[in-house]
């Protein structure tokens, strides 16, 4: 396994379980909580600082292990490409889709479909992260696959 | 990343001509200045060299490019 899909796995643990961590802050029962400003702010805080130390972490424990001489060569540089493009295309996916839903919500009150209430800050908060959070994992899936295909 | 575009399928003879040379892998790997992995998936057709790594490649074992690298329709 080369040192590239190393950190990539690592990574993807790594970012779901934070993410984890982050829904258990904002949820409660499976939905979004109404939870303060503030216990938002400190969530986000502490959901930056895990993820800069846990791939800090990664990258120097990867770093002491890397054999004399590895480096990164043109395929793994065009696979991170390919992987970045598909992360592109998932945010746009989601944003997208978060967009129509807010708009749809909007001119067509009192449907029966679930309801992503976007207006509320919790809910607003959890949906932009979580996809922050999606199209990071996506793209650190998209890189094992690729090195695995 | 695999070694087909879509039209057409670029194949080489990489692994034949490694063996030819008493080549590993990695040796290949160093003199072309790419990694083991990448001569892997490049023998086995999973993953199209560029322009530069293809001649670098042909070069390593003293032959033309079209010796190595063929594109099939």
């Amino acid at each position: 396994m080369s040192e590239h899909e190393k950190y990539a796995w690592a990574s993807l643990v790594a970012s779901a379980l934070i993410w984890a961590f982050f829904a258990m802050r904002l949820t409660e029962g499976g939905w979004v909580a109404d939870v303060s400003a503030r216990h938002m702010l400190l969530t986000y805080v502490a959901t930056v600082i895990l993820m800069a130390v846990s791939h800090s972490i990664i990258a120097v424990l990867l770093a002491a292990r890397r054999p004399a001489g590895a480096f990164k060569d043109e395929r793994d540089a065009a696979i991170e490409a390919r992987a970045d493009r598909i992360e592109g295309y998932v945010l746009a996916v989601v944003i997208n889709v978060l967009v129509v839903h807010a708009l749809a919500d909007a001119a067509f009150a009192g449907h029966a479909m679930p309801r992503i209430d976007l207006a509320n800050l919790p809910v607003l908060v959890f949906a932009l992260l979580s996809a922050l959070f999606g199209g990071h994992i996506v793209k650190q899936a998209a890189i094992i696959w690729q090195y695995r295909a | 990343m695999t070694a087909t575009g879509g039209r057409g399928h670029v194949t080489n003879r990489v692994r034949k001509l490694r063996e030819a040379a008493g080549l590993t892998q990695a040796e290949l790997a160093e003199r072309v200045g790419a990694t083991r992995q990448t001569i892997i998936a490049v023998e086995a057709e999973k993953y199209a060299p560029s322009l530069e790594l293809a001649f670098r490649l042909a070069r390593a074992f003293r032959m033309p490019f079209e010796s190595v690298f063929h594109y099939e329709d």
